[in-house]
């Protein structure tokens, strides 16, 4: 097999990685805005074919490195998509902790507005990663920077959030919820930084320049 | 610090011995050319007319003489202007020929066995001293042994096939040296890139080692006959007839050879005798010449660039 | 940790589906009394690229030319231990060594075509062999597997010293091919080219590997590691008499002697850090 056609392999790899992450990252938003346990249970066991495809990444670049020592591009190459299918185990993992969300919020009561802005959170995470892997998929500068951008959002709803609790604090049933939901939402801003490292990845890709944005 | 000036000085110390030197070599070769110069101008002053001019002889039958083709084609004569070079051309040319057949396939066949097959023992080793050895034999050695077993032996008597054989024996040695370095030439990834296609050692070295050798070979076997054609003393020795007044017709027949004719000639006390000699001389130098250039332009036309 | 490692930890394909082409049994190649390389034991498989790697002056030329008979031509080599090639012994009395050549191939270090056309270099091979029918097509054949067709396919009359480095090279492949072999031996075929000459042979190499088994000494562990699927790594020890000889230290599938090689000799040679 030649350099180009192993490199390939592994582009294509990370690619269908990448599908199966968000695929698996929005089953989880869903089953966390419907409260639906039994789509989070089946979420969490899809979570096993995210980290085999992430072996299996890792032990092809690997092994790549080891016998074609590529350089210049083929060496960005190479390593951008070692280090994308990290952040995407990270993501997998992220949709493995929305999954155990859902389930133990599943017979506790929950103030409403934190939830909305949970599910809000969510989606936008979703977004801003399907965009990341589609900036590195085509290359695309300007796509990685309007997505890196999104990542204020995510910082505004945070704030919404903080304001938000202030408002709830008081009923004490609520209080488990609330710190489940609380949690999530650190949780789901650490996504967003992996969505955004995903556009560095990208950035460095097609300049040659290790930023942070 | 260094300065320009340290890159310049050697320069002026070497000067002086270097060109002492360079005179030195300079006044060897131009004394090796001058001589040789000053001999063929002396043979050319003296040949070319006896060996290019027409005239008439005789005191009272005239004969008309047309050069050079009266020269090359007129038997021997006591008349130093109509003596001929003919038999004695002839004979050389008779000479060169059996040597050819004799020495090609005997010296390229031992050096190839030599260089090939033979392997390395003591009797190898022996056989490779004593041809150097004898490739510096004096030539009337040769001679002497051409009497005992041609002559003599095998009974071919004074004939030219004695004499060809005699100088066979004589470039012997120098063909197959030169064979074998043309063979040594070939490199041996050559032999080796034909065995493991599969050939067999008789293949690789017949179809692959001895026709990139040929060329070294035939410029030897060259070389070798202009030696050859110029040696007098063997021929003497076994017996080639001075005054041979026929064409040989047959390889078992009397013969005379060039240099033998010539030194025949320069005997007589005549002077006129000189300028006949002179014009043999100029037709053997003719000849060496030419054969010396075919081997130059064989050697220079299939070398192969490895 | 002392001794041999045969490294044998190949999880893309099971041990079923490898034949053995050679199978190498305490193979030792004498010089008179110098032992050139010592004890190999070793099997190489079918349709597979293995490599032999080590210092200068470890045996790996020493070893791969009595893999077809060629140290016969040295009067003092001598082979000890069993060479077998598909189950056959190369030493045993009735085996041709004519015939081993032919079907156990050598391209060399230095390109030696023969001077004369490129036509004849490939003929010559077809005809010792007694390959004759269809002469111009087998020569056809033997250069457009070879890469080098398209190159000379004009100028088949043309010497073929005249071509490059690289040419040269590919027309001595090609000439190997033409007489069928199931093996090829490689002493080093690239070191004498430059780097696009060599990448053009590897590239060969991996299209050559589907029907022919490919063996290869190289000093360039760079080639080894991008070409090879098997790898053996010789080195040599000092002995009484205060000579070297060569030894196998240890012989995996490339992936793994380059990722994580068991003995640290191994690890020192391939990163550099010694020959």
């Amino acid at each position: 097999m030649s350099l180009d056609t192993k490199i390939k392999n592994l582009e294509l790899d990370l690619f269908s990685m990448g599908e199966l992450v968000i695929k698996n990252l929005t089953e989880a938003v869903k089953a966390l805005e419907t409260r639906d346990v039994q789509l989070a249970e089946v979420v969490k066991k899809k979570d096993g074919e995210i980290d085999k495809a992430y072996l299996k990444i890792d032990k092809d670049w690997f092994e790549l490195m080891a016998t074609e020592q590529p350089v210049a591009k083929d060496l960005r190459l190479a390593t951008s998509i070692f280090q994308a299918s990290l952040h995407l185990e990270r993501l997998g993992d992220l949709s493995v902790f929305l999954c155990k969300t859902t389930k133990e919020i599943s017979d506790l009561p929950i103030p409403e507005s934190l939830h909305k802005i949970v599910v809000e959170m969510g989606y936008m995470v979703i977004d801003m990663s399907s965009d990341a892997m589609e900036s590195l998929k085509s290359k695309d500068m300007d796509l990685a920077l309007t997505t890196a951008n999104k990542d204020s959002s995510i910082n505004n709803l945070y704030n919404r959030m903080l304001n938000e609790v202030s408002n709830i604090s008081g009923n004490k049933d609520l209080y488990t919820g609330l710190f489940r939901l609380i949690t999530c939402v650190r949780t789901l801003e650490r996504g967003g930084d992996h969505a955004v490292d995903i556009c560095e990845l990208t950035a460095f890709l097609v300049s040659g320049e290790f930023r942070e944005f | 610090m260094n300065s320009i000036k340290d890159l310049t000085k050697t320069n002026k110390e070497k000067a002086p011995k270097e060109i002492i030197f360079l005179c030195v070599l300079y006044l060897s070769i131009s004394i090796a050319i001058i001589t040789l110069m000053i001999l063929i101008f002396d043979i050319l002053s003296t040949g070319s007319n006896r060996l290019f001019s027409d005239y008439e002889v005789g005191l009272v039958t005239k004969q008309q003489i047309n050069n050079p083709q009266d020269f090359l084609t007129s038997l021997d004569s006591r008349d130093p202007l109509k003596a001929g070079i003919g038999p004695a051309f002839v004979g050389t040319l008779w000479l060169m020929i059996i040597v050819v057949f004799t020495t090609f396939p005997l010296g390229t066949g031992a050096a190839i066995y030599l260089e090939e097959f033979a392997p390395k023992n003591k009797l190898t080793r022996f056989i490779e001293l004593n041809l150097t050895n004898l490739a510096g034999v004096p030539s009337v050695i040769y001679g002497l042994m051409g009497l005992a077993v041609f002559v003599r032996l095998a009974g071919f008597g004074r004939s030219v096939l004695s004499g060809g054989l005699t100088l066979t024996l004589l470039i012997l040695p120098v063909v197959i040296v030169a064979s074998r370095e043309a063979l040594k030439a070939v490199p041996d990834t050559i032999r080796q890139g034909a065995l493991a296609l599969g050939a067999t050692k008789f293949q690789a070295i017949f179809r692959q080692v001895v026709p990139s050798a040929i060329p070294g070979m035939v410029t030897g076997m060259v070389l070798g006959l202009s030696r050859a054609i110029g040696e007098t003393a063997p021929l003497i020795f076994m017996g080639a007839l001075t005054y041979v007044n026929y064409y040989p017709d047959s390889p078992l027949s009397g013969f005379t050879a060039i240099p033998i004719q010539v030194y025949n000639w320069i005997g007589y006390p005549q002077a006129e005798w000189k300028n006949t000699s002179s014009a043999g001389i100029i037709l053997l130098l003719v000849m060496l010449l030419t054969m010396n250039s075919i081997a130059l332009i064989i050697r220079n036309k299939f070398e192969k660039d490895w | 940790m002392k001794g041999v490692t045969l490294n044998m930890e190949n999880k893309t394909s099971s041990k079923i589906d490898l034949d053995s082409v050679f199978s190498v049994k305490n193979v030792s190649v004498n010089y008179g009394d110098f032992v050139a390389v010592k004890n190999v034991s070793m099997e190489m498989y079918k349709n597979k690229i293995t490599a032999f790697i080590g210092p200068s002056g470890c045996g790996k030329s020493t070893l791969i030319r009595s893999f077809n008979r060629m140290n016969d031509l040295v009067p003092s080599a001598k082979v000890s231990g069993e060479i077998l090639y598909q189950g056959i012994n190369l030493y045993d009395q009735n085996v041709d060594p004519v015939q081993v050549r032919r079907r156990i191939g050598m391209v060399f270090q230095k390109p030696n075509p023969f001077p004369k056309s490129i036509k004849e270099n490939i003929a010559f091979g077809l005809r010792v062999n007694n390959m004759t029918d269809n002469l111009d097509d087998r020569i056809e054949k033997a250069l457009t597997q070879a890469a080098l067709w398209d190159e000379v396919k004009k100028d088949l009359d043309k010497n073929a010293l005249d071509l490059s480095g690289g040419q040269q090279q590919r027309l001595c492949i090609a000439r190997t091919i033409a007489v069928e072999p199931d093996t090829i031996l490689m002493d080093e075929p690239c070191s004498a080219l430059d780097p696009v000459a060599t990448k053009k042979i590897e590239d060969l190499m991996q299209l050559l590997v589907n029907e022919f088994s490919i063996l290869i000494v190289t000093h360039n562990m760079q080639q080894a590691s991008r070409v090879s699927d098997y790898c053996a790594f010789f080195t040599t020890k000092a002995t009484e008499d205060g000579r070297r000889t060569g030894e196998l230290v240890e012989y995996s599938d490339t992936k793994t002697m380059f990722t994580n090689p068991v003995q640290s000799l191994t690890e020192e040679y391939i990163s550099g850090r010694f020959g």
